[in-house]
């Protein structure tokens, strides 16, 4: 009597039959996992509307980008100031310019530039 | 993107299209995905029930990495197969935490969509023979011969050197072959 084998290419031919078995998802985990899918994209949109809490100020951006520490100290207050007067706002521009032109009041650094002294301690 | 034209874009740009907010994404991926995976969870389970809470899980897991994954480092069913198959040793280790390694028939059958009697004897005897292989073994067998993945996509998946992938499937086709040896005539297979 011949001794049976199972030789490889009736294995192979198992194999050809298992690949085509379907695995039908059912409709309930279809709807499940896509309701994953809708629910993670809605925590995706969530987290990134929010805004970002670590912005930088205008002022540290201008900071870091002269050179921090070691070029402020470089430089003259005169220039500091510069820089101060092209951040800070105009509205005291305004009462500087009227107040040259009419000469009626002297003007003093720290009047003038409201903020200077923080502008210089920050970092 | 219009759910028709993702036919054609792979695995890696749909899951990018989905973290970026596109619900069509997510639909492609599943009618793409999630068949390969619950067969994939079935056959290491051998559960019908326990094969969809890990097919679930996987898909959650894909959904949830998409935000941070990067193209072209990774392929997405090699990751996904890898989830499955830590979700499934999981469920595994619990059974024989708890004793039930010894139950080897599914509390659901799932014969699947295949016609014939006799192709679903033999799917089962071959369900069967897989069920009593090394873990190991079986894993890889399953994912070279049944889910069609090349030798270094299984190293990914297992984890584990090219070499021992090529080892585990030659000692996994041999285990097989003596397991079925004695049912070629009841299989329907006669010498011609």
């Amino acid at each position: 009597m011949t001794e049976e084998k199972f030789d490889s290419g009736a294995l192979e031919g198992l194999f050809d039959l298992a690949r085509t078995e379907k695995h039908v998802s059912s409709s309930d985990l279809i709807v499940r996992v896509l309701a994953d899918a809708d629910t993670e994209q809605a925590v995706c949109r969530a987290a990134s509307s929010k805004p970002s809490e670590a912005r930088e100020s205008r002022l540290a951006v201008v900071f870091r980008a002269i050179g921090g520490w070691p070029a402020i100290s470089g430089m003259a207050t005169a220039t500091v100031a510069g820089i101060w007067i092209g951040l800070s706002p105009p509205a005291t521009l305004e009462d500087i310019s009227t107040s040259l032109l009419t000469g009626e009041t002297d003007a003093y650094l720290s009047e003038l530039l409201p903020g200077f002294d923080d502008f210089v301690a920050e970092g | 993107m219009a759910f028709d034209a993702l036919a054609d874009v792979s695995d890696d740009a749909l899951l990018v299209l989905y973290g970026n907010g596109d619900t069509d994404a997510a639909r492609a991926l599943t009618q793409r995905l999630l068949p390969r995976v619950l067969g994939f969870a079935t056959r290491m389970l051998n559960d019908a029930t326990e094969a969809e809470d890990v097919a679930q899980e996987a898909m959650l897991r894909l959904w949830k990495i998409a935000g941070d994954w990067r193209q072209g480092e990774a392929k997405v069913s090699t990751w996904l197969y890898r989830v499955v198959l830590n979700l499934c040793t999981d469920r595994q280790r619990k059974r024989k935490g708890i004793g039930l390694d010894q139950i080897s028939e599914p509390e659901d059958e799932t014969p699947g969509a295949v016609a014939g009697l006799q192709e679903q004897e033999r799917l089962a005897a071959l369900n069967d023979a897989l069920a009593a292989l090394p873990d190991r073994q079986r894993q890889a067998v399953v994912l070279r011969h049944i889910e069609g993945f090349k030798n270094p996509e299984i190293a990914q998946v297992l984890e584990i050197s090219v070499e021992a992938v090529e080892s585990l499937t030659a000692r996994g086709k041999r285990s097989l072959e003596v397991l079925l040896a004695g049912k070629r005539a009841e299989l329907g297979y006669t010498d011609d």
